[in-house]
C-alpha cells in the first residue's frame, strides 16, 4: 500500500448503530475524493403505503416504521391529524402524550448512550466489553431503560409498537394504582439520571468543536416535545407548517434518504440541537446539573451529544414524576375525532430530532397523500460534512482499520437511527 | 414477566421478518401462564437482557437468513445462538446477539436459551413468503414439544 496513491476503504458492516446502512470512502493523494454515507428508507414506503387508510389506521401504522421509537411517529402523526380536524384533546391528553415522549427519550437515550456510545470513549469494542469494568453503569443503563420502555408501556400497552395512542387521546388511562406505582420507582430513580450526568460528561470526549447551524423545536415555557415553533440557531422562527418552504430535500443517487439542506448547507437535530436552543425552557435543577458538568452551554462541539442526551434523561425523568405526581382517572381518555378534509402537519421531537409530518385526508379521513421526514435524513448531510472534516483532521494516511474505526465513532455520535431511515446497513470504505 | 419458560417471537413488520410474530400468536393460549409466557418483540435489541432476566429457559423464534431454502427450520442453543445469529440475522445496532452477550456478562441471562429460526427471502415492506407460511405448523410443532421436554424436566 506504501505506493499507493489512491486509496479506497471497504466496512462491510457498521456496528453499533441502529439498522443498517453503508458508508463509501474513496481517498486520492490524500484527500477525500468522494464521501457517501448510504442509508435506505422505509418511511419512504410507508408514505406509499399510507394513502387509501383511514385515519384511525394511522397511529399504529406509523409506529412500525421504528423500533426504537415509535411514540415520536405516533405523536407526530395524531398532532397533524387533529390539526386537520380542529380537534383539541385537552389538558389530560396533553399531559399524559408528554408522560409518553419521556419514556421513549429515556429508553432511546439510555440505550444509546450506555450500550452504543460510552464503549467508544472508554475504549473497548463492545459494552460487553465494557461490561467486565463498568458493570455497575451498564446495569444503570438497562435499568433506566427499562423504566422508559414501562412508561411507554402504561400509555401504549406494550413497548414495542405501542398501540395506546389514538387521534383524540389514548384508547386507556392508566389505573391511578398503576401509574403510583411507577411514579415510586421513577422517584428512587432520579439519583440514578443525576449520576448519569455527571459520569456522561467525565468521559474523555474529542474536542470537535465544528460550525454548524442546529434545529429544533422551541416552545413558548416548556422543554421542546410535541409542540412548538422551528427555531435554529442562525435565528429561523417559524410556523412547523413552513418547514417544506424552509427546507428543501435533495435525492441523491446512493441513499434512498433524502438530504435535508437548509439553505443549501447542512444541519443539525437531536438532543445537542434542543439543548442548546432550549437551556432556558429547563427546570432550575437540571440547569445547574448541566452546568456542574462545567461545560458551556450552548455547545459546538459534537461530542457533547452524549452529555445532552444524559441531561434530557434527567429532565424527561422529573417531568415524568411531576406529570405522574399529578396523574388523575379521566373521564375518558379521549376526545373523539370527526373528519374533514384538509391538510395538516404535526412536528414533534423525537429523541434523534425533528420528526416532521405532513398528511391530506379527504373528507372520511382517508388518507390522499403523507409526507415523512425523519430526524436521521435531515441529519445525514451534516454527519458526512463531520466525516470529511473528522478523517481529514484525523489524517487519511492513517491505516484503514483506523480510519474506519474513526468514521464510526462520528457516525455512531449522531445515533443515527437508520432503522428508521434504512433497513439494512453496510459500510464500505474504499482507497482504491 | 415471571414465568420461568419464555418464548419470544422476535421480528419487524418486513415481509418474513414476521414469522416470530405469527408463531407468537399461534401458540398464545396453548400452555399453562405460570410456567410459560408467550409475547411478541419488535426488534427488542437491549431489551431483551430485561425479557429474560430470571428466566429458566428462554425460547426465540425469528426469521434468520443462512443462505438455506426459504422455509428451512434452524435450531440452535446456548452459545452457538449467539455466535451464529452475529452472522445471520440482520442486525439492529444492539440485536440477539449482543443482548444475549451482555446479559452472560452481567451473570443476568437466563439457564438456557433455545434459537428456533426460520430461514427467510423477504425482508421488505411486502406480504411473508408461502413457504415461511407452509413452515408455520412444522415450527409450532417443534417449539411444543421443545417446551414440552423442558417441563418434564424441570418438574
Amino acid at each position: 500500500m506504501s505506493d499507493a496513491r489512491e486509496v479506497s476503504i471497504n466496512v462491510p458492516l457498521m456496528a453499533r448503530v441502529e439498522g443498517e446502512g453503508a458508508l463509501d470512502l474513496r481517498i486520492r493523494d490524500g484527500r477525500i475524493e468522494e464521501l457517501k454515507l448510504c442509508i435506505f428508507e422505509p418511511p419512504r414506503l410507508f408514505e406509499k403505503f399510507l394513502e387509501g387508510r383511514s385515519f384511525e389506521e394511522v397511529p399504529d401504522m406509523v409506529a412500525r416504521i421504528c423500533g426504537i421509537c415509535p411514540v415520536a411517529y405516533q405523536m407526530s402523526a395524531v398532532h397533524a391529524i387533529e390539526s386537520i380536524f380542529g380537534l383539541d384533546p385537552g389538558t389530560w391528553v396533553r399531559a399524559m402524550r408528554r408522560l409518553f415522549y419521556c419514556g421513549e427519550w429515556i429508553e432511546s437515550h439510555s440505550l444509546h448512550i450506555h450500550l452504543l456510545a460510552a464503549p467508544d470513549f472508554l475504549g473497548y469494542p463492545s459494552v460487553s466489553e465494557m461490561a467486565r469494568d463498568y458493570p455497575d453503569a451498564v446495569r444503570r443503563g438497562l435499568h433506566l431503560q427499562e423504566l422508559g420502555n414501562d412508561l411507554i408501556k402504561l400509555l401504549g400497552g406494550r413497548s414495542v409498537n405501542p398501540v395506546g395512542a389514538r387521534v383524540g387521546g389514548f384508547h386507556h388511562a392508566p389505573q391511578p394504582d398503576v401509574a403510583e406505582n411507577l411514579l415510586a420507582r421513577l422517584q428512587a430513580a432520579l439519583p440514578e439520571a443525576e449520576a448519569l450526568l455527571y459520569w456522561s460528561a467525565a468521559l474523555d470526549l474529542p474536542q470537535a468543536v465544528q460550525d454548524f447551524e442546529y434545529v429544533s423545536l422551541r416552545h413558548a415555557h416548556e422543554y421542546p416535545m410535541n409542540e412548538g415553533r422551528i427555531v435554529s440557531s442562525r435565528g429561523l422562527d417559524i410556523e412547523i407548517a413552513g418547514f417544506e418552504r424552509e427546507f428543501e430535500e435533495l435525492q441523491v443517487p446512493h441513499s434512498t434518504a433524502l438530504h435535508c439542506l437548509h439553505q443549501g448547507k447542512p444541519y443539525l437535530v437531536g438532543p445537542l440541537a434542543r439543548l442548546n436552543l432550549n437551556f432556558d425552557r429547563l427546570p432550575q435543577p437540571v440547569q445547574d446539573a448541566a452546568l456542574a458538568t462545567g461545560i458551556r452551554w450552548p455547545s459546538m462541539n459534537v461530542y457533547h451529544s452524549i452529555v445532552a442526551r444524559a441531561v434530557e434523561i434527567y429532565y424527561a425523568l422529573s417531568e415524568a414524576i411531576r406529570l405522574l405526581q399529578a396523574y388523575e382517572l379521566p373521564a375518558q381518555p379521549y376526545v373523539a375525532a370527526h373528519p374533514k378534509a384538509g391538510v395538516g402537519y404535526g412536528c414533534t421531537e423525537a429523541p434523534r430530532g425533528l420528526l416532521w409530518h405532513r398528511y391530506e385526508l379527504d373528507g372520511q379521513g382517508r388518507v390522499l397523500s403523507a409526507r415523512i421526514v425523519p430526524p436521521t435524513s435531515q441529519n445525514q448531510a451534516r454527519i458526512e460534512e463531520d466525516l470529511r472534516l473528522s478523517i481529514e483532521q484525523f489524517g487519511t494516511d492513517k491505516p484503514e482499520a483506523e480510519i474506519r474505526e474513526h468514521a464510526e465513532v462520528v457516525i455512531r455520535n449522531y445515533d443515527p437511527c437508520i432503522s428508521c431511515a434504512t433497513h439494512f446497513l453496510r459500510l464500505k470504505v474504499d482507497r482504491a | 414477566m415471571t414465568a420461568p419458560i419464555r418464548i419470544f417471537g422476535i421480528g419487524s413488520p418486513f415481509g418474513d421478518d414476521r414469522i416470530g410474530w405469527l408463531a407468537a400468536e399461534a401458540l398464545q393460549g396453548r400452555f399453562d401462564p405460570a410456567q410459560v409466557s408467550v409475547s411478541s418483540h419488535d426488534r427488542p435489541g437491549a431489551g431483551l437482557i430485561n425479557l429474560m432476566r430470571g428466566a429458566r429457559l428462554v425460547v426465540l423464534v425469528d426469521a434468520v437468513q443462512s443462505g438455506a431454502p426459504a422455509g428451512t427450520l434452524h435450531r440452535l442453543e446456548g452459545k452457538a445462538v449467539r455466535q451464529a445469529v452475529a452472522h445471520y440475522t440482520s442486525t439492529h445496532g444492539f440485536g440477539i446477539a449482543e443482548a444475549l452477550e451482555l446479559g452472560d456478562r452481567l451473570n443476568d441471562g437466563p439457564d438456557r436459551v433455545v434459537l428456533w429460526g426460520v430461514e427467510g427471502a423477504i425482508c421488505e415492506l411486502a406480504e411473508i413468503n408461502q413457504s415461511l407460511q407452509d413452515a408455520l405448523p412444522g415450527l409450532l410443532t417443534a417449539v411444543m414439544d421443545e417446551i414440552d421436554v423442558a417441563i418434564s424436566t424441570m418438574n
